[in-house]
């Protein structure tokens, strides 16, 4: 018999999940899929900005007056995130929420007034998944929870290394098995050639500001932040990032578009590869090992 | 993991619709994994005007096709077909409702996506780029960013098919 493939999608993390197998027969490959879709719910659900009940939400609202616990897996993202802000010296924040929430890219929370001078630096990690917060603030994790949605969705379908998988959260996507996954890139105000990624066994996840881009009290401001200056990353760059864990790759992603060629060592430190495109140039960043 | 960013030159890829997208599983597969095992029973339903007054009333979203494709399960619960038309995408999903009312699953059947896309050939091509999804109920996590489907319009299918099962289920009783 030949080994069956299957595609399916979910609406989940505000976008489409799509999951695509080969090499499995057909119960064992819907189960591993439902698997994976239970598991990327479970993030959504800890995660999101905008369900009040999340961790995200808990923890905006009440982290700062006293110690929270949360979820093992939001603590893992949150320890993931503290590790790309150091390394990236703070182009990566995830307490830029005040800034979208003010160019009215997400609702406001239901809590105390944020600190405008707050960073990650004032989100305090303890034992126990216990976090507080050390001036009063606003996390989002719109910026590294997608890819670690991907990256759990694939340990929870346990595939051999035989089969091929790919799950795509809307641009954030995770490639598994022996051969390489062609992926084209939807890059605005790019003319001509088709840009496509070639990627095996790893992740890739894209940004850009273009398509969301909107005029703020006089400036162009996009739907991402530069942790350091505070201000709006370009509206016209594009960027992919290829990393081992999507979680990576999509918070490296906020990087480069903040950084630029700023972000070659950050990328080198994680193993990851960025493509750039900016002004008609393509730019790659970052070590592509040999193959 | 290893990448390398290839340049596709736009005359190897065949014209036609600028589409991407995807056909993932028929109707007899969506009922199969929403219900496994379970028997279906076709119900299709033309809505009557004060119903679809009701259904907008109640899920303050419009109604815009009166037929209702909807089977009975034999596991009492039921099973729904629907398709929301978007600025960026169509969608045609199923969703499985149980007798209490609480929606048990949803499986996209289809979704293609209206864009400056193209097709590429013999590629399994995925088309990246992230997308907006304003979700009314719990919102997504990934609010900001994104180009290609809105998933705003299966959220709004969603509550419009809740709305409906309620109107129809009101309309049951004695």
């Amino acid at each position: 018999m030949s080994p069956a493939s299957i595609a399916r999608a979910r609406p989940l993390l505000g976008t489409r999940v799509d999951i695509r197998l080969s090499g499995m027969d057909g119960a064992a490959a819907n189960s591993a899929v439902d698997a994976a879709f239970s598991a990327i719910a479970d993030i959504h659900r800890l995660m999101s900005f905008h369900d009040s009940d999340s961790d995200v939400s808990r923890l905006n609202r009440d982290a700062f007056a006293a110690p929270v616990t949360v979820d093992a897996r939001t603590f893992a993202v949150l320890r993931r995130a503290r590790e790309i802000s150091e390394a990236s010296n703070g182009a990566f924040d995830i307490c830029t929420a005040r800034k979208l929430v003010a160019w009215g890219f997400l609702p406001a929370p239901e809590a105390a007034a944020p600190d405008p001078a707050a960073t990650w630096r004032d989100i305090v990690l303890a034992a126990g998944n216990s976090v507080r917060f050390a001036k009063p603030l606003w996390i989002d994790l719109g910026g590294i929870a997608k890819g670690y949605a991907v990256d759990t969705a694939l340990e929870a379908m346990k595939l051999s290394p035989d089969v091929q998988c790919i799950i795509n959260a809307g641009g954030d996507l995770r490639v598994s098995g022996p051969a390489p996954e062609q992926i084209a890139l939807r890059v605005p105000l790019a003319a001509g050639d088709i840009p496509a990624i070639e990627i095996i066994d790893g992740s890739l996840a894209s940004s850009s500001g273009h398509e969301h881009a909107r005029v703020r009290e006089g400036q162009t401001v996009g739907p991402h932040v530069d942790g350091v200056s505070g201000a709006s990353t370009s509206t016209t760059r594009f960027v992919s990032v290829t990393a081992e864990d999507c979680c990576v790759a999509d918070a490296l992603t906020k990087v480069v578009m903040a950084a630029g060629a700023g972000a070659e060592a950050v990328l080198r430190r994680f193993g990851a590869v960025a493509y750039m495109y900016d002004a008609g140039v393509w730019t790659v960043l970052g070590e592509e090992s040999e193959g | 993991m290893r990448s390398r960013l290839l340049l596709i030159p736009a005359a190897v890829c065949i014209s036609g619709p600028a589409l991407g997208g995807a056909f993932y599983l028929n109707i007899e597969q969506a009922q199969q994994l929403l219900f496994p095992k379970a028997t279906f029973e076709e119900a299709f339903h033309i809505l009557t005007d004060p119903e679809i007054k009701a259904i907008q009333t109640d899920a303050e979203v419009s109604v815009t096709d009166r037929k209702v494709r909807m089977w009975k399960v034999s596991t009492g619960d039921t099973f729904y077909l629907d398709q929301v038309i978007g600025l960026n995408s169509d969608v045609t999903y199923a969703i499985g409702i149980s007798a209490k009312g609480v929606v048990t699953g949803i499986e996209i059947l289809e979704c293609w996506e209206h864009y400056d896309q193209v097709r590429l050939p013999a590629w399994r091509a995925q088309f990246t780029g992230k997308k907006r999804g304003t979700v009314l109920d719990d919102g997504g996590i990934e609010k900001i960013s994104g180009t290609t489907l809105s998933s705003v319009h299966i959220t709004e299918g969603v509550q419009r098919i809740l709305a409906t099962h309620a109107v129809l289920a009101a309309g049951a009783k004695p």
